[in-house]
């Protein structure tokens, strides 16, 4: 049974709003190009200002079952001999009625017992497909016959056309160090991919750091003072470049007073959040609701049990100082984490101390805001004993369709052109 | 479905367990029985290559014995949306991206009444007004290959094969790999900040490598003795064929005799007799040159 801990509400004013008013931060546009105005407010007032959302990607299709683990099922452990984990052997925290996470999950776990974690179980799409390609394209694209019900874009670019466009918003929607094409197809506002802030820059020429300098001004002196031209492809092409040195510009400018607070661990997701910290510094300036993050690894077809911990973990230690950081800042409420990944596994291991593709999947969802300490969905014994994989129950698009639409505020309908079943049951916020 | 059995027989060359690019036809493999499509039923088998005669001549007659009859049946169906589909790929790719349906048209009606040869097509538009108007002058953005070929080609850089990959991908056009089996898009898809940041990026690892002044920098420059700034400004611009705007033109004049120390921009004692000079002065004008946007234009 499910229970979930009444959302606390916080009025007071939050020290960031103070500092804005006390000593209001003027950019002005290095280049004086008049394109894009340093500062901006969430566009016209669509949608809730300051609310973002983060999507973590597993990308190869965790193992849920030995995420959040089904201790009280027996089909759990006959199915899976050897890598069935166990609460006491293995360091599992408990969450409800006999559900436990991974024992490398202890961050998820206070984020549990504090109600700020929501866990949905079965989540995928109609008629499955346990290719890697397909499936992440299925996420990418958010449909699911593409042939038929596609339009070229990504939802991610659906939702960068639909809210990030007027006024142009090229930061609303970024995405941090991993990345498909479908993520970034748009049609006027493709989203935008970095590694890293210090990378996303007019880089340099290593053998002459003082003439690159020169040169660089040289180029945007230019640029101002050059006329736009009036023809095509010239002008979308003059367009595009003057963008570009203004983008490179803001992203560097307005995110220089962040302050590294030195907990995010050397890892490539923990690098990811803090990179996502790092540009949420000028989240005032970029309006940026979505980030789009993840990292590899998942797909353990042999010996899964040391290295799903060791993902698993590298998940936690970075959640942990990214919501510590938010909290910090006073940004938790603002936020809401959603982990995904393009299927599960299935419920018997292999021959190889593996698991193989699945469907169904568990999807953790956390963040200040979120309606936590509570699991929507179940598991049956015999869904594990009788059948290959779990299927799924909740379309992911009704996820990603609560979340933008009760989190950041915005209707979730230019998202999803292909019709998909909504149970109605998703409630995050 | 039909159609397919119609054109079994084709593979790619496998010799000593590799696999090659040119295609071979194996008789054996071939599906040599009945065939109906578009309701007409034979062998449709594929005994030559080319599925046309040269001098036009239709093949209705034998179009159920030969696999070319599968073309040619299939292009009967719809021949006049068939031959302004083909058309509407070659103007775009020949004169410019929005090519008129006037112009379109013309070179459809042209390729039925060849009876689908493209040789007289395209020997009308080459030599067309169209073709050389100047609405068709430079009047397509170049793709990431388009562009990074171009530029590695005519300043002889070396480049490693895998960066030109990783290049050309985040400029957006992975190689080999096309959003769909329509190719890519094209036009005004590939441009945006990203990809324009993209773009100038790669001219920074493209200048990187000019390294060896007399086997690298000298070649590019106008010979000795016409070596002003002016005159190097202008042969790398024609190097690269882009037409600089006359002020960039002079600012890109005025770069060379300048340099940066500290805040400041100080003359600069340019002297072409010096190689270090030269080798500074040259990486710096291709990677302003190479990005202004007439460079992106063809």
């Amino acid at each position: 049974m499910s229970h979930s801990k009444k959302r606390r509400q916080c009025n007071c004013i939050s020290r960031r709003s103070f500092l804005r008013g006390a000593a209001g931060i003027a950019i002005t546009p290095i280049l004086g190009l008049g394109g894009l105005s340093g500062r901006r407010a969430y566009a016209a007032g669509a949608g809730n200002p300051g609310k973002f959302v983060v999507v973590i990607n597993m990308l190869g299709g965790n193992d849920g079952l030995n995420t959040v683990i089904p201790t009280h099922l027996p089909a759990y452990s006959t199915r899976r001999p050897a890598l069935a984990l166990q609460p006491v052997a293995d360091g599992l925290h408990a969450l409800t009625g006999g559900w436990y996470l991974h024992g490398n999950l202890p961050t998820a776990k206070s984020l549990w017992d504090a109600g700020e974690l929501h866990i949905v179980q079965k989540v995928g799409y109609p008629d499955e497909n346990l290719s890697h390609f397909t499936s992440q394209d299925i996420y990418s694209f958010g449909v699911r016959d593409l042939q038929a019900n596609g339009d070229g874009r990504g939802w991610l670019g659906r939702f960068a056309d639909a809210y990030c466009s007027t006024p142009s918003e090229p930061l609303g929607v970024i995405a941090v160090g991993v990345g498909r094409r479908p993520d970034f197809e748009a049609q006027t506002t493709p989203p935008l991919i970095l590694k890293d802030v210090a990378g996303f820059n007019v880089l340099s020429d290593p053998l002459y750091e003082a003439d690159h300098s020169l040169r660089v001004g040289t180029i945007r002196s230019v640029l101002g003072a050059e006329t736009p031209p009036i023809i095509e492809p010239d002008l979308t092409i003059f367009s595009s470049i003057e963008q570009a040195h203004n983008l490179v510009d803001r992203v560097q400018q307005e995110t220089a007073g962040w302050v590294n607070p030195g907990t995010y661990p050397g890892t490539a997701i923990g690098g990811y959040l803090r990179t996502i910290s790092q540009l949420l510094h000028a989240q005032d300036s970029f309006g940026t609701r979505i980030f789009y993050t993840g990292f590899g690894g998942f797909d353990t077809h042999a010996t899964q049990e040391g290295s799903h911990a060791t993902l698993l973990g590298q998940l936690d230690a970075a959640l942990s100082a990214f919501s510590q950081d938010m909290r910090n800042k006073g940004k938790w409420e603002d936020c809401a984490v959603i982990v995904i990944s393009e299927f599960g596994r299935r419920n018997a291991e292999n021959g190889s101390a593996g698991t193989d593709h699945g469907h169904g999947n568990c999807f953790l969802v956390c963040g200040g805001a979120v309606d936590g300490g509570s699991m929507t969905g179940d598991v049956a014994n015999t869904e594990i004993a009788d059948r290959l994989q779990l299927g799924y129950t909740y379309d992911f698009r009704e996820l990603y369709s609560n979340l933008v639409s009760a989190h950041i505020g915005v209707s979730a309908a230019p998202l999803f052109p292909e019709t998909f079943v909504s149970t109605g049951d998703i409630q995050l916020i | 479905m039909q159609a397919a059995r119609g054109f079994t027989g084709f593979n790619r060359l496998r010799r000593d367990g590799l696999t090659y690019g040119e295609v071979v036809y194996d008789k054996e493999r071939h599906d040599a029985n009945d065939k109906t499509i578009f309701g007409v039923t034979g062998k449709f088998g594929y005994d030559s290559v080319s599925p046309f005669h040269e001098d036009g001549e239709t093949l209705a007659s034998d179009a159920r014995d030969t696999g070319g009859g599968i073309v040619a049946l299939t292009l009967a169906q719809r021949p006049v949306e068939a031959s302004r589909f083909v058309c509407r790929k070659l103007a775009r790719f020949l004169l410019y991206d929005e090519p008129h349906d006037v112009v379109v048209d013309e070179m459809a009606s042209d390729l039925r009444a060849a009876n689908w040869n493209l040789k007289p097509v395209l020997e009308r538009v080459l030599k067309s007004k169209a073709f050389f108007s100047l609405a068709a002058r430079k009047a397509q953005i170049k793709s990431p290959v388009e562009y990074s070929v171009q530029i590695l080609r005519s300043t002889g850089i070396p480049l490693r094969e895998t960066l030109l990959r990783v290049t050309t991908e985040s400029m957006g056009q992975a190689l080999l790999d096309p959003p769909d089996v329509n190719g890519w898009p094209g036009g005004s898809s590939w441009l945006g900040s990203q990809a324009s940041l993209a773009r100038i990026d790669f001219l920074r690892i493209v200048i990187a490598g000019l390294n060896d002044v007399p086997t690298q920098v000298d070649p590019l420059l106008p010979p000795v003795g016409q070596r002003t700034p002016a005159e190097i400004v202008d042969h790398l611009a024609d190097l690269l064929d882009v037409q600089l705007p006359a002020d960039a033109r002079t600012s890109y004049i005025a770069y060379v005799t300048q340099q940066k120390v500290g805040d400041s921009i100080v003359p600069f004692p340019f002297d072409p007799l010096n190689p270090e000079h030269r080798r500074m002065k040259t990486r710096g004008l291709l990677y302003m040159i190479g990005q202004h946007h007439d460079g992106q234009r063809q």
